[in-house]
């Protein structure tokens, strides 16, 4: 698209911004200048723009969105360089999934899901798959290793699937994908990076490889994955709604971006020699957290791609991209935790030199979706304080009944009017998706038919409000703490293998202070401001209701309750593909199988890697051969003979990994705890080894069959 | 156990740790045990396909390096990030002027409240 075409399509998204704001705005000041203005409406006036622009930027996008996709798509797509079914030539590429302590089962059984898709896409020749692991926990890794093993056994994926595991994991998954392409990147001309939850097709990963061949001058294609296998029933809603409003959404993000596109970390193909040229990251000034390492790395890697002069695309009508959603609202909060952490730092870089003004913008919405929680409280306190105060004062008027507009009187409250505005510009875009949606007869089905989709989006709609004030609480305390400088604790979560969902005392520990400060807060109201409390109860209803809200959204037997009444569908539910069916029927098998004892279980793969020879051998011969000096070989020494004297319950997690990493210490073990007579040993690995004979000793995975 | 699995591996001259470990890892990859039950630590008759299948199977964790260098290029902040990350680090070797800066957020808080409530 030539310069002049995409200036014009950015002026006038952006105009759309400013006009729409300005027109609040002035609903607003005209509210709050009635009695002359004071300083602290002032404070509400720049507080309510602020907050406002963010609404209206949401509204444009979708706005735009709806514009292109009933139009017919945009023709200024990335995916428009490739004719429907073209077989332009592919190129050597990688795919990485790094991955920390995760579900082993999940992500080898979607590694063998996406194998097998490119597989059967017969291009399997120019793709090699890498699992890169800093699991730092002893089952975790010992799980890992036997399932590549086993997976590579099951699929010929030797000399294909590859796994490699860092003893050091510097810099986290920036710093684990760097050490990935320091060793091997030469050897790639792109790379495809998925999460531990992420699927692609193989259709679509050959699609990804095409559009970067044809188009030379990119550097990075972002997919818009699709939320899928949700089970609980937040992580439905959360499917739904994704499923529904996104595709407009990222239309219209596109179709003012164009290749000043953003980078979200997973499910994107990079080309790799400019990227390792120029998306190093260093440190900011100062410490974490709120300097030091980049932590949220994508956005800045876009950044520093489109500095370089390579282009960012967004291609978000590529099908075959899924991820998995948290299935909590807890998990959620988890999750936004580091990522808040990650996106203020961002504020370093607002004035990077060379940086393109997208990316300053794409940056600074990532900082604002976090920022404009606490921005948000302050509005409805602040707004609360004003109407204290002039109640107070006796200076309240009633409010206005007519609405000016440029001299015009229309017959609506003023302030109702404002409302209804705010309200348009946050549900029209849904509205108007649902509505995209309807015309399309094929599609409504997948979605259970027009009443259960008209339904689904009500009750999605509904839920999101009530959701929107528990996320602000958590924001604004997220990023409170990373300003102060501290971390967030979480109460561990003390799940039971057949629990289902949240558990009742972490909901209320977690959700305890939103609940005391939404009663005591509505209560207030109602006594002293009852007309306040009015427009505040939708805030007041979900502070209060989240302890309750919280648990019923966590359980995964309401969410298939839901599916059975035909809410919250999605096409991938209904007609899901054929990778997400074999997923699911291996996670079914995978999880049927009954886990290991229970008084070995806290150190179970620590148990197989010293007890099975054949897991032993094969942790034994995945080490890196290292000469330890003899200070180092004292202290192995007096340390595994501490092992089988007192039982790993002894052992720190760093002891138990500083022995897992060395090979000596391994062989001896195994060799000791055969052949040394019963009486030396620790009575947990007496009980292991008559376990041993009566439980299988591999893993507990469908990957064992 | 040793000695058989270096006969069948054909790796006579290896330390004896490794020649179990290389042998446990053979058997796991190839399925002896499931595919020849009798054969393991047989020494009259080692049928040809197992001991070939022993000997073609070993782990590779990794493909050949190809080692390059990724080194990240500092930044160009701007001067007032500059300024402010320079600020932020002297207030992280001076923890006092950070106490300082918080007492002086909280006067202010309470000076502006007091102000407006008059």
């Amino acid at each position: 698209m030539d310069a002049r075409r995409l200036n014009r399509r950015r002026f006038l998204f952006f105009s759309a911004i400013v006009g729409l704001t300005g027109l609040a705005t002035w609903f607003m000041a005209d509210l709050l200048w009635r009695n002359g203005i004071t300083r602290l409406e002032l404070v509400i006036l720049f507080l309510f723009v602020i907050l406002f622009a963010h609404i209206a930027t949401g509204f444009c996008s979708m706005l735009v969105g709806f514009y292109v996709v009933n139009r017919g798509g945009d023709s200024c797509r990335l995916t428009a360089t490739l004719a429907p079914g073209e077989d332009a030539p592919l190129a050597s590429t990688a795919v990485v999934i790094p991955i920390f302590n995760e579900d082993a089962s999940r992500v080898f059984e979607g590694l063998r899901v996406i194998f097998r898709s490119v597989q059967a896409a017969e291009k399997l020749e120019h793709f090699d798959f890498f699992i890169l692991s800093d699991s730092n926990e002893p089952n975790n890794w010992i799980q890992e290793e036997v399932a590549w093993t086993e997976l590579c056994k099951q699929v010929e994926g030797f000399g294909k699937i590859f796994y490699r595991k860092r003893r050091q994991p510097i810099n986290k998954k920036a710093g684990n994908v760097a050490d990935f392409l320091r060793r091997w990147g030469k050897n790639y001309r792109y790379l495809v990076v998925l999460d531990a939850d992420s699927i692609m097709t193989g259709g679509a990963l050959v699609q990804l490889v095409r559009l970067m061949e044809r188009n030379p001058q990119v550097g990075i294609i972002q997919t818009a994955p699709r939320l899928a296998l949700g089970e609980t029933l937040y992580a439905r809603t959360q499917a739904f709604a994704n499923r529904l409003y996104s595709p407009l959404f990222l239309a219209g993000m596109n179709y003012w971006q164009q290749h000043d596109g953003n980078y979200w970390g997973h499910n994107a193909i990079i080309r790799v020699l400019p990227f390792m040229e120029h998306c190093a990251l260093p440190a900011l000034p100062g410490s974490e957290p709120f300097g030091g390492r980049i932590l949220s790395h994508d956005f800045v890697e876009a950044a520093l791609m489109r500095k370089a002069g390579w282009a960012v695309w967004l291609a978000y009508d590529i099908e075959g991209s899924y991820e998995e959603s948290p299935p909590t609202l807890i998990d959620s909060a988890k999750r936004d935790r580091r990522w808040c952490q990650g996106n203020l730092q961002h504020t370093w870089l607002l004035t990077a030199r060379g940086f393109r003004t997208a990316n300053r913008y794409h940056l600074f919405m990532g900082v604002m979706g976090y920022v404009s929680s606490p921005l948000w409280l302050l509005f409805l306190i602040l707004g609360m304080i004003e109407a204290f105060r002039e109640s107070a004062a006796g200076t309240a008027l009633s409010p206005p009944d007519t609405t000016s507009v440029f001299g015009y009187h229309i017959e609506l409250p003023e302030a109702l009017t404002l409302f209804l505005f705010t309200m348009l510009l946050l549900f029209l875009p849904k509205i108007a998706s649902v509505a995209s949606t309807m015309g399309r007869p094929e599609e409504v089905r997948k979605y259970g038919g027009p009443g259960r989709l008209a339904l689904s989006a009500l009750l999605e709609a509904l839920s999101s409000a009530l959701f929107a004030p528990i996320n602000m609480m958590f924001n604004t305390r997220f990023v409170v703490f990373t300003v102060l400088g501290q971390g967030v604790s979480w109460i561990a979560q003390r799940r039971r293998i057949d629990e289902d969902g949240t558990d009742w005392r972490e909901a209320i520990l977690t959700h305890g202070v939103q609940t005391v400060f939404g009663v005591v807060w509505g209560l207030s109201m109602l006594v002293l401001l009852p007309a306040y409390f009015v427009w505040l109860s939708p805030v007041i209803a979900g502070l209060v209701l989240s302890v309750p809200l919280s648990l019923l959204f966590s359980k995964a037997g309401v969410g298939q309750a839901a599916r059975d009444l035909g809410l919250f569908l999605t096409p991938e539910e209904t007609d899901p593909p054929l990778e997400l069916r074999e997923l699911r029927k291996n996670l079914d098998a995978c999880y049927r199988h009954l886990q290991p004892f229970e008084p070995l279980r806290t150190d179970y793969g620590l148990m197989q890697a010293v007890l099975d020879p054949y897991i032993n051998a094969m942790h034994v011969a995945l080490l890196r051969q290292r000469r330890p000096s003899e200070e180092a070989r004292e202290w192995f020494s007096l340390l595994r003979e501490r092992l089988l004297q007192e039982g790993p319950a002894a052992f720190s997690a760093k002891e138990k990994m500083a022995l897992l990493l060395d090979a000596e210490s391994m062989i001896w073990l195994h060799r000791e705890l055969w052949t040394c007579p019963a009486n030396v040993l620790a009575e947990w690995w007496r009980l292991a080894m008559r376990q041993y004979n009566v439980l299988t000793a591999t893993p507990t995975t469908a990957l064992y069959r | 156990m040793d000695a058989w699995f270096a006969d069948v591996l054909d790796e006579r001259g290896q330390p004896h740790e490794r020649i179990a470990v290389d042998g446990r890892v053979a058997l796991l990859l190839c399925d002896g045990p499931q595919r020849w039950p009798h054969a393991f630590l047989d020494e009259r008759q080692i049928p040809e396909e197992f001991a070939q299948a022993m000997r073609v199977s070993s782990i590779r964790a990794g493909p050949d390096l190809a080692v390059s260098s990724m080194v990240p290029r500092p930044i160009d902040l701007g001067p007032i990030t500059e300024a402010a990350g320079e600020t932020l680090e002297r207030f992280e070797r001076w923890p006092v002027l950070r106490t300082l800066l918080l007492w002086l957020l909280f006067i202010w808080a309470l000076a502006a409240i007091f102000h407006a409530t008059r």
